[in-house]
């Protein structure tokens, strides 16, 4: 018996839970000699902003134990240019590709998705990124404050009929709060959690490592912190979850989904074996197999709390 | 860069030999890998016993063996990564993922002057190899800090490679620096001023090559280094700023290997 993997995001369909992580998959091309793109639940490409963004100073990236700091700062070629050039290959995808839109303003979120719905055929949907913690403008500000989740995402539920997926930010006291906002502007789907931000320090220097002084934490460490999250959300709204962090094994999918997660996205993990994800879904095909799974979904959200 | 083809595989490792206290030299068997190599490309490391150290750590390909199918790395002990492979041993595991970047254009040109600074020699011993195999008499200008640190010099005389060493302290060759030989050299002998400069090192040392070049209208490449998470284009985190510091390129992709004038070494 072949397991049925498949899972839904509200009304959206992916043949599995796994996708692959904003910012950690490129446009999805840089990957197609390792990874057989089809096979994936997923894609979600690098946040598009409506102009070029060059990024931040180096260093960008440094490792830390259990994972590494990064502070990119939305490096992008801007919306113009992922329609010309980076959609044509996307769109010849059979796997489900989500674009994930970042901003200033609630002015420049609205001006992408205007723009991207005149070719949103070729895509599922879009991940709103609330929760970017390397740019100094937007981002985590709004992303930060329930009223601000609930003002975005209102405005850009009007723009379009597509799956909207919220990205949240970890970086709050309550993050239930801002899933909740979401749910009730009327956001489809939510995905947690982006990265913690951090700060590395070289001493002989006296220095920040980071050419933005802070980063967002990302990889294996950050794990346990996100499960906690997705715990949160899963006891406090109704509409789907994606779970994100510091996932690297087919194992670490499980955990989410016992949770409450109805897929995964897998970031970090890519750099450090650029085929992953195409062997997660694999290894989840055997796992489900072997333990007489007949659908994934029976995982979703079964975690045993009673004692 | 044509016929672009990066593979993924894991190896065991083949051979291991320390050449200073700091240095020492990984060997692997991995044809397909060495079919597709240049000189100045690198590979991304890993052991995939661990994920701690985390990233993969990239190494400039050192010597490979296109008859043998081996590859061989020069590395030195900087940190975790670094310590970390030089405890293995014939037979572990490890990951590689490459040949990635580009690589020093060096098959058009009449002469080349390679200048290395420290480890900065290790893709210089691979452009040496192949130059030379091809005819060409490239000169070599290697700088370390002492007579201690000095590698692979006596290889290269017996590759009857010209080769000048500077060390910071004076205990081998020239006392001074590396790019301070250079321009001896340069102002000593004027026919040497229409070879290409093909550096690798630290920057300052870049900095100052670039300056020497501009005043003798030489050709140059330098090849860069940058803190990496991928090693293929999708993170976006190996940035250099570019010489007007009006945009960044990537390391990974857009280098390793900079034509002089693209990029900023710092103040
Ligand atoms: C294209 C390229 C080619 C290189 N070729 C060689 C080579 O042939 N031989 C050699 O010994 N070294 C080479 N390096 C440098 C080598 O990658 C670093 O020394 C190594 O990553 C240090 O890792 P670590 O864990 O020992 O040190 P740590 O300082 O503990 O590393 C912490 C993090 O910083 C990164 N990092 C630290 N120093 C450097 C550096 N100088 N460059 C890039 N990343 C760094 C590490 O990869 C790691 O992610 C090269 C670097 C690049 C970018
Ligand atoms: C280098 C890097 C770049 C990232 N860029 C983005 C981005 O552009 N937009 C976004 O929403 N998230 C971005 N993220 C966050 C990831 O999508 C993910 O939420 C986070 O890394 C946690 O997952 P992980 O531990 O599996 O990496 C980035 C993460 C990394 C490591
Ligand atoms: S290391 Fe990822 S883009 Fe260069």
């Amino acid at each position: 018996m072949v397991p049925d993997l498949s899972i839904n995001l509200g009304k959206t369909k992916l043949d599995n839970p796994v996708l692959t992580a904003s910012g950690t998959f490129g446009y999805g091309e840089e990957f197609q000699e390792f990874v057989n793109l089809n096979r994936l639940g997923g894609i979600v490409t690098k946040s598009i902003t409506p102009r070029p963004r060059i990024g931040n100073p180096p260093h960008r990236l440094v490792e830390v134990p259990g994972g590494m700091l990064n502070a990119i700062g939305l490096a992008n070629v801007g919306v113009e240019k992922f329609i010309s050039e980076k959609m044509p290959f996307l769109s010849e995808l059979k796997c489900k590709v989500i674009v994930n839109v970042a901003g200033e303003s609630i002015n420049e979120y609205e001006s992408v998705i205007a723009r991207l719905a005149e070719v949103e055929d070729h895509f599922a949907g879009y991940e709103i990124n609330l929760s970017c913690p390397n740019v100094k403008e937007g981002g985590l500000t709004f992303g930060k404050d329930a009223g601000q989740v609930f003002k975005i995402t209102s405005a850009l539920r009007k723009l379009t009929d597509k799956m909207l997926i919220i990205k949240l930010t970890p970086n709050v006291s309550d993050i239930g709060e801002l899933g909740l906002a979401a749910q009730e502007a009327g956001g489809d789907v939510l995905s947690a959690i982006n990265t913690f931000v951090g700060l590395a320090v070289n001493v002989e220097k006296r220095r920040p490592v980071l050419g933005n002084i802070t980063g967002g934490f990302s990889g294996p460490a950050l794990k346990s912190l996100a499960l906690a999250k997705i715990w949160e959300l899963k006891n406090t709204v109704s509409i789907p979850i994606i779970g994100i962090g510091g996932i690297f094994t087919h194992k670490d999918v499980l955990e989410f989904m016992l949770v409450g997660a109805s897929a995964v996205q897998i970031g970090t993990a890519n750099f450090v074996e650029p085929d992953v994800s195409q062997k997660i879904v694999g290894d989840l095909e055997k796992y489900c197999s072997g333990h007489q799974i007949s659908q994934i979904t029976e995982l979703i959200g079964s975690l045993e709390t009673r004692f | 860069m044509t016929g672009r083809k990066r593979i993924l595989q894991n190896c065991e490792l083949a051979e291991k030999e320390w050449l200073n206290a700091s240095y020492y030299r990984l060997r692997f068997y991995a044809p397909e890998i060495v079919k597709n190599s240049h000189p100045g490309q690198f590979i991304n490391l890993r052991s995939p016993e661990t994920l701690d150290p985390l990233l993969r750590r990239p190494l400039s390909i050192f010597r490979c063996n296109g008859e043998k199918g081996w590859i061989e790395f020069l590395i030195k002990l900087v940190g975790r990564g670094t310590q970390l492979f030089s405890q293995t041993k014939p037979g572990d595991r490890f990951s590689l993922l490459g040949p990635l970047g580009n690589s020093f254009p060096w098959q058009n040109i009449k002469n080349g002057i390679l200048v290395g600074g420290g480890i900065g020699i290790a893709p210089l011993v691979f452009l040496a190899e192949e130059m030379i195999q091809s005819g060409k008499k490239p000169t070599l200008i290697w700088g370390f800090q002492s007579k201690e640190e000095l590698c692979c010099v006596d290889k290269m005389k017996a590759l009857q490679a010209g080769i000048h060493v500077a060390t910071d302290d004076g205990s081998y060759g020239f006392h001074g620096l590396v790019t301070e030989k250079l321009a001896r050299l340069l102002h000593e002998s004027p026919e040497s001023r229409d070879a290409t400069v093909f550096a690798c090192g630290p920057n300052p040392m870049m900095a100052a090559l670039e300056k020497i070049c501009a005043n003798y209208f030489m050709e140059a490449y330098f090849s860069l280094e940058a803190h990496m998470a991928c090693g293929f284009g999708a993170c976006a985190g190996c940035a250099v700023p570019s010489h007007d510091r009006k945009k960044y390129y990537l390391v990974c992709e857009d280098g390793p290997v900079f034509h002089k004038g693209d990029v900023y070494f710092g103040s």
